[in-house]
């Protein structure tokens, strides 16, 4: 088996047992191109149709291009979406230059409320391993407890493809299908699939951003790549990092952690 | 060509994150700002905080140790690697386990001065026993040892000795130094006496494992779904293939029943192969559930409320004879006794150190015998890898796992399967 079919059915196998070992399950989706991915093996998965609600963390601070490419999306693919946004914290935070406080308020703060207003027990997320040097310690299947934390210091065994996880009272589950996966392979499958992706990945002018998220904390890069081949070979040829134009990663030595301990995606 | 998933294994402090941190800085396979870090004032690098690429938590580079495994991706000129790091620590074997278990080959890295010590041991037993055939040894911290060949050859010796014991030969035995460079990916004038290869060369020599494509077909349920008005039967085909219009059995409760179609995501397929995700339409799919094993009649597995087994324990409380277990095979969960605790084994000497034990401790590998509430399908691990090897649970939590090593009893629909298992 190549290896992008095999990540594809593994993905699978792992986005059904969530769906098979929990009560409320959800996906996570915030335009980019690993959570769309994410949606497309979650449509293969249930031969179509995604059973479960598609959740949106709105900062309120995506770029507008996002916000459409979620709409136009949601009504052909046929897509339960859900919104969810920090009631406590005014959109935007107030204050961006203390990124922790401001990703934990708008982002974690915000699954929080949603998970304790409409009992999901499982989300379902889009990160991989080579994204960060923290998310390479993650688990497919990782427990939160209430208070939404990490225990990094004790993470539950997983063997072969035996995750054991099961539906707890008292804390929810993160499932990470996409954990194996290269930011290549993303774009690799995106291309053999002929998924859509937010135009904003395109070069124009010079430049493109290379991960999204929240307008005020994307830099774009330089970049010629205008097309979808143009970006899979910039990627194998180049050596700069993917989270280079994210500003919460940089913040500090150990940001990612205490972002992550704290139940940030 | 195909890309690799490689284990880095052996005791605490042998310097395995160093190594891997030297593999990736020396090939090129660090993002540029990452590699800069390392850059030193000579033009050589700074070595020393090479463990910290894969020890990411403040808690790792503070204590300078491994605390959970993690994965990096190592390119060379013949394919892309995973480098599964794994803390070397007894306590943390739940986590080497983890990572063990995702791996094709292995990198079993031993201190040139200290020698094999127990976790060396532990770690390659597992390795062998999880089924993993190719592995490199790694002789590290050669320049403690002023390069000698000596020392190289007793402990190459040694380790290859142990090795074939547990049924592995390894494919190269390699004297290196992660910290200075010598042999990891630049070949060492260091010692002129050395004839093998360097890691790098003797990673692109390991061959990826590939399914074999004859095996009798077990479409694993993951569980059965609504689908415009039918109920579609979603799992995964862990073996054999799978074709529309083939007559099969779902066991273990022997539920006969034909394929009408078969479908990946949208598109319907004739023939759905070894690894592959899929939906069944069933012609009578009401004797269908999660955890049923479909195949065809005269292929069938064991089913069996009776197995033996080999296990490694994983968990601060002891396993003791008579303990309620869970026991999850592919998507089959039963509820279990261990029955017996036939002989617990050091890994070191391979010798039984407790035959006919009370209880199983922590890090503790044994030869059991569980009892299971209800049958369940299984098959040799070598014929079958998902249905001939487990995870134990307890609490909800993954707390072991093993391999069914052939000694099966109880009810057996398939009498060739089972002698294949006592075979």
């Amino acid at each position: 088996m190549e290896r992008l079919e095999e990540l594809e059915h593994r993905s699978v196998y792992i986005i059904r047992e969530a769906y098979a070992s929990f009560r409320k399950p959800g996906v996570l989706w915030s335009m980019g191109k690993d959570s769309t991915v994410l949606i497309a093996l979650c449509r293969k998965a249930f031969l179509g149709t995604v059973p479960f609600p598609v959740i949106h963390i709105d900062t309120g601070r995506k770029f507008p291009a996002m916000y459409a490419f979620r709409d136009r999306w949601v009504k052909t693919w046929g897509l339960r979406l859900v919104v969810a946004r920090n009631r406590t914290s005014p959109p935007g935070g107030g204050d961006y230059s203390d990124k922790l406080a401001c990703c934990t308020a708008l982002k974690t703060e915000a699954l929080k409320q949603l998970i304790h207003d409409r009992g999901f027990d499982a989300i379902m997320l889009a990160i991989r391993r080579d994204e960060h040097g923290v998310r390479a310690k993650e688990r497919h299947f990782s427990p939160r407890d209430m208070s939404f934390r990490w225990d990094y210091h004790d993470q539950p065994p997983e063997l072969w493809d035996l995750f054991g996880a099961q539906a707890d009272d008292n804390a929810h589950f993160r499932v990470h299908p996409l954990l194996d996966w290269t930011e290549l392979d993303v774009w690799r499958y995106i291309k053999q699939e002929g998924l859509p992706v937010v135009d904003l990945y395109f070069s124009h002018g010079g430049r493109r951003y290379r991960s999204i998220g929240c307008e005020p904390c994307c830099e774009p890069i330089e970049s010629e790549a205008a097309t979808l081949d143009d970006i899979l070979h910039e990627l194998e040829t180049t050596r700069i990092g993917e989270r280079q134009g994210r500003a919460q990663d940089k913040e500090a030595a150990h940001a990612m952690q205490q972002l992550r301990a704290l139940g940030y995606m | 060509m195909n890309d690799l998933r490689v284990v880095v294994a052996g005791h605490v402090d042998h310097g395995k994150s160093t190594l891997i941190g030297r593999l990736l800085y020396e090939t090129g396979s660090l993002p540029q700002q990452v590699a800069d870090r390392f850059d030193g004032a000579d033009g050589s690098p700074e070595a020393a905080a090479f463990a910290f690429i894969t020890d990411q938590l403040s808690e790792e580079q503070e204590g300078s140790f491994t605390l959970d495994t993690a994965q990096a991706h190592l390119r060379t000129a013949e394919r892309v690697y995973t480098l599964i790091d794994t803390p070397g620590h007894r306590e943390f074997l739940k986590n080497m386990v983890t990572g063990t278990t995702r791996a094709e080959a292995a990198v079993l890295v031993v201190d040139a001065a200290e020698g094999p010590l127990p976790q060396t041991y532990l770690h390659a037993y597992l390795i062998s026993m999880l089924g993993i055939r190719q592995v490199i040894v790694v002789i590290n911290k050669m320049d403690s040892v002023s390069y000698n060949h000596k020392r190289f050859a007793f402990l190459a010796q040694q380790l290859s000795t142990y090795l074939e014991k547990t049924g592995i030969t390894p494919t190269t035995v390699i004297p290196l130094s992660a910290q200075q460079g010598d042999n990891v990916v630049t070949r060492s004038d260091r010692m002129p006496w050395c004839r093998t290869p360097t890691l790098a060369e003797a990673l692109d020599d390991l061959i990826p494992m590939e399914r074999d494509g004859d095996q009798p077909l077990r479409f694993l349920v993951q569980c059965p779904f609504p689908m415009d008005g039918r109920r579609a039967i979603l799992g995964k085909v862990i073996s054999g293939t799978l074709r529309p219009g083939q007559p099969l059995v779902f066991g273990p409760a022997a539920f006969e029943t034909i394929a009408i179609s078969v479908r990946i995501g949208e598109q319907e397929t004739h023939a759905a192969t070894a690894g592959q995700c899929i939906g069944a339409f069933l012609q009578d799919a009401s004797g269908v559930e999660r955890g049923s094993v479909g195949f065809v009649g005269d292929h069938a597995p064991v089913i069996t409320d009776h197995v033996g087994a080999r296990v490694f324990w994983i968990s601060p409380q002891s396993l003791g004879v008579n303990d309620a277990v869970e026991i999850l095979c592919g998507t089959q969960g039963r509820r279990g006794r261990v029955e017996k605790i036939t002989a617990v084994i050091d890994p070191a000497s391979l010798e039984t150190m407790e035959a006919d034990a009370t209880h199983l401790d922590d890090s503790q590998i044994a030869e059991v015998s569980i009892r299971t509430d209800s049958p369940l399908c299984v098959d040799p691990v070598e014929i079958v890898p998902e249905l001939g090897r487990f995870a134990l649970l307890q609490h909800n939590r993954i707390t072991g796992g093993g391999v069914v090593t052939g000694r099966v009893k109880g009810p057996c629909v398939a009498p060739e399967a089972a002698h294949a298992l006592h075979g």
